[in-house]
């Protein structure tokens, strides 16, 4: 990660996720954190709502204190909150998710499922081939409909959780994993879908 | 999350930089609208209603709605706004709290923070400014905001209610000691 900063990689699955889109039918997307530059452009003309939660570093914040899942469930759902307007169809999850813990990270995704539609899905990059990321979430910037590059601002001195394919799978409440691409940049990238009830 | 009362502050040192490339020519110069717009000073204050037919520029604090349909609004980067906005363009550089319908574009700069939603079909957001909240760019919902029922309530206020300038009009809720002043600078047309 350390050796791309501002690199801009191919992210098929990140393709594939907007790629169900079409200029016809409405669609709500979700950044949990801040708004990737890029992002409107790509975007623009379609039918779609953009939300942003801005959320990224309160739930790091969050996650440096142990807690139970259950008291972190009501402090995450003011976070992540459009007050059930629409039903969210996809959630771009970009350098978030290595940031949680554990309990955290459970909260989060069954706060997500809630609020996804059912043939929701959330896409998300995640580090996997360093030990070290850097203290918060950093930036990724849309370039295209599959190009994408990460800005790291901050040097790397934090521990990296590496969350794997199945950590995901077993931690992510009311998701599942549906595919999964390492990178050459060495950054995984997932597809999850909402659990059937 | 889009409850704006619940707006989470954020130390400087927070701010994770957001942008949007835009063309030059969709650029506006503050410098140069301002000569022809109307301005609100930086030591204003207005609470109400305030509508008009002519471009205008925020640099003092305003809460309330602001319409103007047919005319460009911006908010300076001293300006301070917790209200509704509707208008042709919006430019924010400073503080808005509050939803923002831009039937033709809504550029947020790299001073600006906004913390509401954005109906308009061309949004742009510089490196370094702060967003929280919507932006929906689906045209059903931009006809609906311009046209029937989504509209920020921008109500007839009787003749005595009001300040009426050239083309500027505000309906006070709550008069201030400034609001005064700000009338005066409303009135006279200031070019800032």
């Amino acid at each position: 990660m350390q050796g791309g900063h501002g690199e801009p990689f191919t992210s098929p699955l990140f393709y594939e996720s907007m790629a169900r889109f079409d200029h016809t039918t409405r669609h709500v997307i979700l950044e949990p954190g801040s708004v990737s530059p890029g992002i409107l452009a790509l975007l623009q003309g379609r039918r779609c709502r953009l939300l942003v939660a801005d959320a990224a570093l309160a739930l790091n914040r969050l996650s440096e204190k142990p807690q139970e899942t259950e008291f972190l469930l009501h402090q995450v759902e003011p976070l992540i909150n459009d007050a059930g307007v629409e039903k969210i169809d996809t959630v771009l999850c970009w350098d978030l998710l290595n940031y949680l813990s554990l309990p955290l990270f459970n909260a989060f995704t069954a706060r997500l499922a809630a609020i996804m539609a059912p043939s929701g899905m959330l896409h998300a990059y995640i580090h996997s081939a360093h030990n070290v990321m850097p203290r918060r979430p950093q930036r990724y910037s849309v370039l295209g409909d599959d190009l994408v590059a990460r800005f790291d601002h901050d040097p790397p001195e934090r521990k990296a959780p590496r969350y794997s394919y199945g950590d995901l799978d077993k931690h992510a409440s009311g998701l599942r994993v549906a595919r999964s691409m390492l990178l050459r940049n060495g950054i995984q990238e997932y597809l999850l879908r909402v659990k059937p009830e | 999350m889009f409850d704006r009362n619940k707006r989470e502050t954020h130390d400087e040192s927070d701010s994770i930089p957001t942008s949007e490339t835009r063309e030059s020519e969709e650029r506006f110069d503050t410098q140069n609208r301002a000569r022809e717009a109307a301005v609100i000073g930086p030591s204003i204050q207005i609470n109400g209603d305030l509508s008009g037919e002519e471009d205008l520029i925020i640099q003092g604090k305003v809460s309330g709605t602001i319409q103007l349909r047919e005319k460009s609004l911006t908010v300076g980067t001293k300006g301070q706004v917790d209200a509704s906005v509707l208008a042709h363009s919006i430019i924010i550089e400073g503080k808005v709290n509050g939803d923002l319908c831009g039937s033709e574009r809504v550029s947020i700069r790299k001073t600006g923070n906004v913390h509401g939603n954005i109906v308009s079909p061309k949004v742009s957001l510089d490196e370094g400014c702060r967003f929280k909240g919507s932006i929906d760019m689906d045209q059903e919902t931009i006809n609906k905001a311009f046209g029937k029922s989504a509209t920020p309530s921008v109500t007839t206020k009787p003749e005595h209610a009001s300040t009426k300038s050239k083309n500027i009009e505000i309906n006070r809720s709550n008069k201030t000691g400034e609001s005064s002043a700000a009338e005066k600078k409303v009135n006279s047309g200031s070019t800032g």
